[in-house]
């Protein structure tokens, strides 16, 4: 399918032109700029772009890049290695020059020559990459380098400006000059050369069109850093740009329609319903409903290997087979596909079974966020299925193993991509689950000893994205390794001392069941002083961290996925020692959003705590994030609390400290 | 310095990975090699759930030509036996401008038996990345086998000619991370040549002359490396066992001698490139042109080393072994290790100083005295020192067998001060370079006062349980190298995060109300780091009392386990760490229980605390000193011991009540 999703232009008549040489001279470093030790606009920034200037020539077919950056801490001298990554067959780096000005004016030129790096060749693709470092850099040093990437007389290359960089930008030109050539398109139509482009700019900046030159341009200024926070969604896709592209498209509705054509005819060629019928009419029953048909092929398409998770075959390893694939039906032959071949059976199949299907192309949230004024297939990630059921829409994900029938994977939610329609395609937007989907229950009996060595055993069952991605990583691996790691992601949490070890799953390869792991417990729990023991109260976070923990927030955050997590804890004590306090109930709401709740309670011999954490909302503004780190960091602290035993008259022995170290960071 | 080519198929196979050598040439006509299939029938003897591939057969022809001129031809065949095992059938193939590929053919047999061939267009050329290096010519050959699932098989043979630089020795990296089931090593010299074998972490087997000078050796069921879930691990390199052999068409030396002609063979390859123009002398003599003596001197050229010179690696052919030319990497201000250790040494030679490199690798244990041989990544320089002249802070000092004294620094290293070297060097071996008189050294290990933490801190408690307080943390040694690099390098939003990551390791709730640091820069002083904090919830209410916990900030206490030890334990470094901690009380609070004081010295280590109720404050003190960084497995009991008792008293809380 990736070549569906790929547009490629190419010169309908090549034409010898010359290659352009440097005009321009350097630049002369202003007085400011010289002396300057820190940009007040980038505070603590190791470096500025002081000037950046890219311009591109699709009547040349050359790019220019001319950068002017200045470097203001040690780590900035980084900056002084470049490297140009370029396509190797069709595309060449020249006149590569540069120099670094001192902050005296010493102007000290380079002299080298770039390397040429392969980064990877194949029997058909080679990229390589150009390398070079600038001399005698220091910290207030000015570096100065231009170069030109030619490319092939029969090709265009519409620019991709990002403007907004690591680096703060005090001010940026753009250019570009279109062919004026016919094209072909990626489909080996005709066309005439005609420019769109996609724009995320900031407020004032706006792409110019000179008709008399035949010039795109645009002029920036105080451009700040692409900005990085954590639990951030992927803002490496909506960071301010201008995407250029040939089209014959008028507007983004069109290209969509005119393109999702093409698409939506090549995935149907790929389904090919009717070569199914006979094998849907061994999966269900006439007298089936709708629901009971999809359920049983989505049961059926489960049982496939599904080679994104295990090993995509080569072209020998099908031709040793006897295997060739050309649609789904072959899928089906030979029992295995990767994700998107395995939907588009499932879609066959269901349509085979006389049931309307779709196929919808989504972008996976996990990397990126669907533009759809950018006009370009190649956003689009993972294939995902929509049965119309009782006069709806549904939505499957058949090509996620073991994804619960209904349910879509996370990175699949709350996104947005093309879909088939009856008359078309049109723009689809997935949903959001509700936290229920995602639902985990930890249980835990313990006892504990007078010495203070606990054992007892923990169950915790799973329900949607944390099952999924549990089973999906025994694909990839095995059980054993899975319960090294599931015990693992439990220690981190528990409290000092205590070690788990899994002793087996429940349901491991039914996604249709809830997940159960069952662990044992050993080690030991609690602290003492010479009166107390102290115990920590809700064992399953007792060691977690603090979410959040800085103050400032400029991005939006995204925790993936909403989810509900209902713990308890049970622990019998000693005879010897009697609870003394408990850590008081609480209920901790971040209204309309999420809720804790936590109780303590101590009755013959034992403590008993639950917990109840529900995360209603996965997506939150960064006008919400204070009030949504103080929520986590409540709850951190309430998660921390102790109950404290106290020995009982005449009770031989306390449990002692800690007597393993399964715990501490080693950080000083 | 990079690892050689002969070097890096070990080294691959550390990282998981199986390095062979490739040629697009004749494979569809190749035959399907009986000793693959001879191999896949070898009945294994029973691994352990968790292994991922076992390697079937390793099998490596070394054949040393009359002019010294040596090709390689290697044989492996591994058998996949874990899902994961599919990482370990990636078949990588590093070459280079001086270490070509001749020939190639490898092979795979899927689970259901099939017998594949690789053909030209399965192969990917790709370029060597990463490692902080610039350019390197260093390429592979890539293949992802078909049939690479458990119980496949991937095999190759390959044959790749193997650079002459002058040196004459080959190595056997017999144990990797997977099991070695048979691993087989021949060398076949002109008659008449000389060689001997030297062997490390595996008792020497005895090779057997199978056709004139033509030397084989063979071992079975070779173990693993298995580090994963071992708590204090050394690093893998320094456990696998490996075979040198030395060879020459005269006389060989062994031991202490063979190590002398390993440094003199490198004294003659880069000593040349000390030499210098004028400007380099008199840069040198205007660093150092208010230095009082030799201290003076030394702190000046490696001020200027550390601050001026960038890193940048550009290795082509023999670049990987050899500087370039000191007025280069004066000129142009940048260079790798070795650029840096030659310009050091061009630079002290103008101020009347005589210094040397010294070959080194930053995995403690590698080199060791056992294996004479020139295997290492990284170089550093000895800075001859005036006879009879001390200083304290200067504690890097080896003496050579000549009686000469040397301070050991390494010039990459920017925020390490001179007289001291950084934790995973010291107690390590090298070769030091000098000449006829060139010898293998072992680096100092620092005393524990070399790196020191003083954290002083005070702090009020309110009765809803916020704390607020100042911290003041003095940092020498090893314990200020971080914070060097964050003040020096990075900006106010990565310091500020880098502090509250910090304290999000120690509090639930908190705010960071300011940090700074002073003499990042001068790396004469100690580095002095201020920060205050609020912890809203710090103190914890249960029933009437506020449960407290003495130890703020920083955990000593590192993971351990119950799981018998068999390989030993690294503490990573030696030093001290002291903190001093008063809480004041809420008004209407005292102290009701505390922690008992807590103090456990096991010889390598000690650490003691306590709590202390004094009037209206709770004072907390604690100190922890590590002496000796590389243990014996046996001390298992003794570290686990150390570690539960930090673990307990870190987690411990004190009783707060209200009068």
């Amino acid at each position: 399918m990736g070549n569906v999703r790929r547009l490629l232009f190419l010169l309908a008549a090549a034409g010898a032109l010359a290659n352009q040489a440097w005009a321009d001279s350097w630049t002369q470093p202003t007085p400011e700029e010289l002396k300057m030790t820190a940009e007040p606009a980038a505070p603590g920034a190791a470096a500025i772009y002081l000037y950046r200037d890219e311009r591109a020539d699709d009547k040349l077919h050359e790019h220019t890049l001319y950068v002017r950056l200045k470097v203001l801490t040690d780590k900035g001298k980084d900056y002084a290695d470049v490297e140009i990554p370029y396509e190797g067959r069709q595309f060449s780096i020249r006149a590569v020059e540069g120099r670094t000005i001192h902050s005296d004016g010493t102007v000290i030129p380079f002299t080298g020559k770039p390397y040429d790096k392969t980064l990877e060749k194949t029997k058909t693709e080679k990229y390589k990459a150009k390398v070079f470092t600038l001399p005698d850099v220091q910290v207030g040093s000015i570096l100065e380098y231009r170069y030109v990437l030619a490319y092939d007389d029969n090709l265009v290359d519409a620019p991709q400006w990002y403007i907004q960089l690591p680096l703060y930008v005090r001010r940026g030109k753009y250019q570009f000059i279109p062919s004026a050539h016919e094209l072909l398109d990626a489909h080996g139509n005709g066309m005439p050369a005609s420019v769109a482009y996609a724009s995320l700019l900031p407020k004032g900046a706006a792409v110019q069109f000179s008709q008399t030159q035949d010039t795109y341009s645009l002029d920036v200024e105080k451009i700040d850093p692409a900005p990085e926070e954590e639990y951030m969604p992927p803002m490496r896709s909506v960071t301010f740009r201008v995407l250029f592209y040939y089209t014959i498209a008028r507007s983004a509705d069109d290209y969509w329609r005119t393109e999702g054509k093409y698409w939506s005819k090549e995935t149907d060629k790929f389904i090919d319903a009717g070569k199914l019928g006979g094998v849907v009419g061994q999966m269900v029953a006439a007298s089936d409903t709708p629901r009971q048909k999809v359920e049983k092929i989505y049961a059926e398409v489960m049982k496939l290997e599904n080679t994104s998770f295990t090993r995509g075959r080569s072209g020998a390893e099908d031709k040793a087979e006897g295997i060739k694939i050309k649609n789904a039906s072959d899928i089906w032959a030979v029992k295995r596909g990767n994700g998107d071949e395995i939907t588009l059976l499932f879609v066959g199949l269901v349509r085979a079974a006389g049931l309307k299907a779709w196929v919808a192309a989504v972008t996976n949230r996990d990397r990126a966020i669907f533009i759809p004024s950018y006009l370009y297939l190649g956003q689009l990630d993972d294939d995902i299925a929509i049965v119309e059921l009782d006069g709806k829409d549904e939505f499957f994900d058949p090509g996620q193993r073991y994804c619960p029938f209904g349910q879509l994977e996370w990175t699949h939610t709350i996104t947005q991509g093309l879909r088939q329609t009856e008359h078309g395609t049109e723009i689809v937007t997935t949903a959001a689950p509700g936290y229920k989907t995602n639902a985990m229950l930890r249980t835990a009996d313990l006892r504990l000893d007078p010495d203070g060595k606990v054992h007892g055993s923990i169950r915790i069952t799973m329900t949607g994205s944390e099952a999924l991605r549990w089973r999906q990583l025994a694909l990839r691996t095995d059980e054993e390794e899975i319960k090294r790691e599931f015990e693992n992601s439990v220690q981190r949490d528990v409290p000092p001392g205590v070690e788990v070890k899994t002793h087996h799953f429940l349901s491991l390869a039914e996604y249709d069941k809830a997940l159960m792991a069952v662990l044992d417990v050993s080690g030991s729990m609690g602290t003492a002083t010479s009166k107390r023991v102290f115990l920590p109260a809700t064992f399953f976070e007792a060691g977690s961290k603090p979410v959040f923990v800085h103050d400032k927030r400029t991005l939006p955050v995204d925790l993936d996925y909403s989810y509900a997590v209902r713990d308890t804890v049970v622990v019998h004590l000693p005879p010897s020692f009697a609870l003394e306090s408990v850590p008081k109930d609480a209920d901790i709401p971040l209204p309309k959003n999420a809720v804790y709740q936590a109780t303590f309670k101590q009755s013959e011999g034992k403590l008993e705590a639950t917990r109840l954490f529900v995360l209603a909302n996965s997506l939150y503004t960064a006008a919400e994030y204070p009030a949504l780190k103080e929520f986590y960091q409540k709850v951190n602290a309430k998660d921390q609390e102790q109950a404290i035993l106290e020995a009982a008259p005449a009770q031989p022995g306390r449990p002692q400290t800690n007597g393993s170290a399964t715990a501490g960071s080693g950080a000083r | 310095m990079r690892v050689r080519l002969q070097g890096l198929k070990g080294r691959l196979v550390l990282l998981g990975l199986v390095s062979v050598a490739l040629t697009p040439r004749g494979l569809a006509a190749t035959p399907f090699p009986d000793w693959i299939t001879q191999a896949a029938a070898s009945l294994l003897p029973r691994y352990p759930a968790r292994t991922r591939a076992v390697v079937l057969l390793d099998d490596k022809l070394v054949t040393v030509g009359p002019d010294g001129r040596a090709t390689e031809r290697e044989r492996m065949v591994l058998k996949i036996l874990r899902p994961q095992g599919r990482e370990d059938a990636h078949l990588i193939a590093w070459y280079n401008k001086d270490n070509k590929l001749n020939s190639y053919h490898a092979w795979s047999i899927g689970p259901d038996g099939h017998q594949y061939t690789i053909k030209d267009d399965e192969i990917r050329d790709v370029g060597y990345e990463g490692g902080g290096m610039l350019y390197v010519d260093l390429r592979a050959k890539v293949v992802n086998p078909p049939g690479a699932d458990p119980n496949g098989v991937v095999a190759y043979e390959a044959v790749r000619q193997i650079a002459n630089y002058g040196e004459s020795e080959t190595s056997w990296h017999f144990q990797g991370d997977n099991p070695v089931h048979r691993s087989v090593f021949e060398i076949d010299l002109p008659v008449g040549w000389k060689s001997y074998t030297a062997w490390l972490r595996h008792e020497a087997a005895t090779g057997s002359e199978v056709a004139p000078n033509h030397w084989r050796w063979e071992l079975g069921d070779v173990p693993p490396i298995d580090l994963d879930d071992v708590p204090m691990a050394p690093s893998e390199e320094a456990l696998l066992g490996r075979m040198v052999v030395h060879y020459s068409a005269t006389d060989l030396p062994t031991g202490d001698q063979r190590w002398a002609e390993i440094g003199n063979w490198y004294d003659g390859l880069a000593a040349p490139r000390t030499e210098a123009p004028l400007e380099v002398a008199a840069k040198s003599r205007e660093v150092a042109a208010n230095a009082a003596d030799f201290k003076g001197k030394i702190q000046s050229v490696a001020g200027f080393m550390q601050r001026e010179i960038r890193y940048v690696g550009i290795e082509i052919g023999v670049g990987g072994l050899q500087p370039h030319p000191a007025a280069d990497v004066f000129k142009y201000r940048y260079g790798d290790c070795k650029d840096k250790a030659t310009l050091l040494i061009a630079m002290l030679n103008a101020v009347g100083v005589r210094a040397t490199w010294v070959m080194v690798d930053t995995h403690r244990g590698f080199v060791d005295p056992a294996l004479p041989s020139k295997d290492g990544n990284h170089m550093i320089a000895a800075i001859e020192m005036p006879a009879g002249y001390s200083d304290p802070s200067l504690r890097a000092v080896v003496a050579a067998h000549t009686g000469k004294r040397y301070l050991i620094f390494d010039p990459t290293d920017p925020y390490t001060p001179i007289g001291l070297i950084r934790p995973e060097l010291q107690a390590s071996y090298g070769v030091l370079v000098a000449g006829k008189d060139s010898q293998v050294i072992q680096l100092p290990t620092l005393s524990a006062d070399a790196s020191t933490l003083e954290r002083t801190a005070s702090f009020e408690l309110g009765a809803d349980g916020t704390l607020k307080g100042k911290v003041t943390e003095i940092r020498s040694g090893q314990t200020s190298w971080q914070y060097r690099r964050l003040y020096v390098e990075d900006g106010e939003k990565e310091q500020r995060e880098y502090m509250e990551h910090r304290l999000q390791r120690d509090l639930a709730s908190f705010t960071l109300d300011s940090a700074s640091a002073q003499n990042a820069r001068d790396m004469s002083k100690s580095v002095v780091v201020d920060f205050s904090l609020t912890a809203s919830s710090y103190a914890k209410p249960s029933g009437d009392l506020l449960l407290v916990r003495p130890r703020i900030l920083g955990r000593n206490s590192q993971p351990y386990n119950d799981k018998p030890r068999t390989y030993p334990i690294d503490f990573g470094e030696t030093g001290t760490w002291r903190e001093s901690v008063d809480v004041a009380l809420p008004p209407g609070y005292v102290v009701d229980d505390m922690p008992e004081p807590v103090s456990v010295d096991v010889g390598f280590a000690s650490y003691k605390s306590e709590v202390k109720a004094l009037p209206g404050v709770l004072h907390y003190s604690r100190e922890y000193v590590v002496k000796d960084m590389d243990l014996a497995p046996e001390k298992s009991d003794d570290v686990r011991k150390l570690m539960a008792v930090m673990t307990t008293d870190e987690n411990n809380s004190a009783v707060l009540k209200k009068k």
